[in-house]
């Protein structure tokens, strides 16, 4: 018997050309719906990007570019027009978020999870230091916060709350969606999580 | 005969897979058709070996387990042939592993958030790996019904206002009983009837 070892060495971020490919991802939502709240999920999970990594908003623009999404998606104007289909920004569109915008908004922010999931990871593991990782939550949390201030509607009771509130189980959820987001089945979970089936 | 090995490393979890191509399907000599054995370390936990059978029923369960995650929901899953089970323990997850050996306990793995995260990426590169051509059991990431949705995420917040207004109800009607009520009215109602009587 021949014995031959290949060790797949898949590393982060090499595994794009994944997301195009995979089958999962070609399969139709015809009979499917946006939720009322994919807009609002896909803003607050840029948001968090943007607190992860310094600078996001043009890394954000690369890897548009990079992973081939239109000129709408690396031009700030255009981005922030999308961006304002959240009706809990200061400013928002009445336009509702598009099927197209909704695809290519979760492939962007599913190889951006792919790159921040050290990151993710280390905030929501229990098994780092206590003190460390608290440290760590308040760093995140206060300056989501100030951008959440900085961008959304304070008048809300939503965001108010949000503000105020000190068990940051909403920022948990989100960086959990962008963890499982991450990854080479992140893109189709994500896109599911953000549709009704009819 | 060729006999393949490949590793997916993430994190907390590593996952070995040992098989062989499948010729009469057409597979390369580095692509593996047919699985002859698997394991996977998770740290801290015991080794964890089997057959295809045991890897497609754990892929199953995490994979739907995943799923429902990222929807806001923590919902236990079975696998089809019962021997995997996930299920949300405290802020933590616990996996249930039966052996199909006689006299074997169930294994019990209790795995933090980014444990289960690590396992579940294991499973989605080995499940998106073009170099092994099996075709996996498992449902694919399709969105929930609204009302599935309604029911398991909003579930907990409709019984929090439900008992928040019963409260508030209680509180405020219990309040309202301490205030003394206008005599003014009473004393005006007394003159009408005693004028009325004088007729």
């Amino acid at each position: 018997m021949i014995s031959t070892n290949l060790v797949s060495s898949i590393r982060l971020g090499v595994n794009e050309n994944l997301y195009s490919e995979n089958a999962y991802a070609n399969k139709t939502y015809s009979n499917c719906q946006i939720a009322k709240d994919a807009a609002k999920k896909l803003d607050f999970l840029i948001l968090v990007i943007e607190t992860l990594q310094i600078n996001a908003t043009d890394a954000l623009f690369l890897r548009a570019k990079n992973i081939g999404l239109p000129f709408e998606y690396s031009s700030r104007v255009e981005f922030w027009k999308i961006r304002c289909t959240n009706p809990l920004r200061k400013a928002h569109t009445f336009v509702p978020i598009t099927n197209n915008q909704v695809d290519a908004l979760v492939k962007l922010i599913s190889t951006m999870a792919e790159s921040l999931y050290p990151l993710i990871r280390q905030l929501l593991s229990s098994k780092e230091p206590e003190g460390l990782n608290d440290e760590r939550w308040v760093l995140f949390s206060t300056r989501l916060k100030s951008l959440i201030k900085d961008r959304m509607n304070l008048k809300r009771c939503y965001i108010s709350t949000l503000v105020n509130d000190k068990s940051n189980a909403f920022f948990r959820e989100l960086l959990v969606i962008l963890a499982l987001a991450s990854g080479p089945g992140g893109y189709s979970r994500l896109k599911a999580s953000l549709y009704y089936q009819n | 005969m060729l006999n393949i090995s490949r590793r997916y490393d993430q994190n907390s979890s590593s996952l070995e897979l040992e098989g062989m191509p499948d010729v009469s399907s057409g597979d390369s000599n580095e692509t593996i058709g047919i699985i002859s054995s698997w394991t996977l370390k998770i740290i801290g936990f015991p080794l964890l070996e089997g057959k295809k059978e045991h890897l497609e029923n754990l892929m199953q369960v995490i994979v739907n387990y995943s799923r429902s995650y990222i929807s806001g929901i923590k919902k236990s899953y079975t696998s089809t042939e019962k021997i995997v089970s996930l299920l949300p323990f405290e802020s933590k997850h616990k996996l249930l592993l039966k052996s199909t050996q006689k006299n074997v306990k169930p294994l019990e793995i209790i795995l933090d958030d980014s444990e289960l995260f690590d396992l579940t990426r294991c499973l989605d590169i080995l499940r998106y790996d073009q170099q092994v051509n099996i075709k996996w059991n498992i449902d694919i990431d399709k969105p929930y019904p609204k009302r599935y949705i309604t029911k398991n995420v909003y579930r907990q917040n409709n019984l929090f206002s439900f008992i928040y207004a019963l409260t508030s109800f209680a509180i405020v009607g219990t309040l309202l009983t301490f205030i003394p009520i206008s005599n003014v009215e009473l004393l005006n109602t007394d003159k009408i009837e005693s004028t009325s009587s004088e007729n």
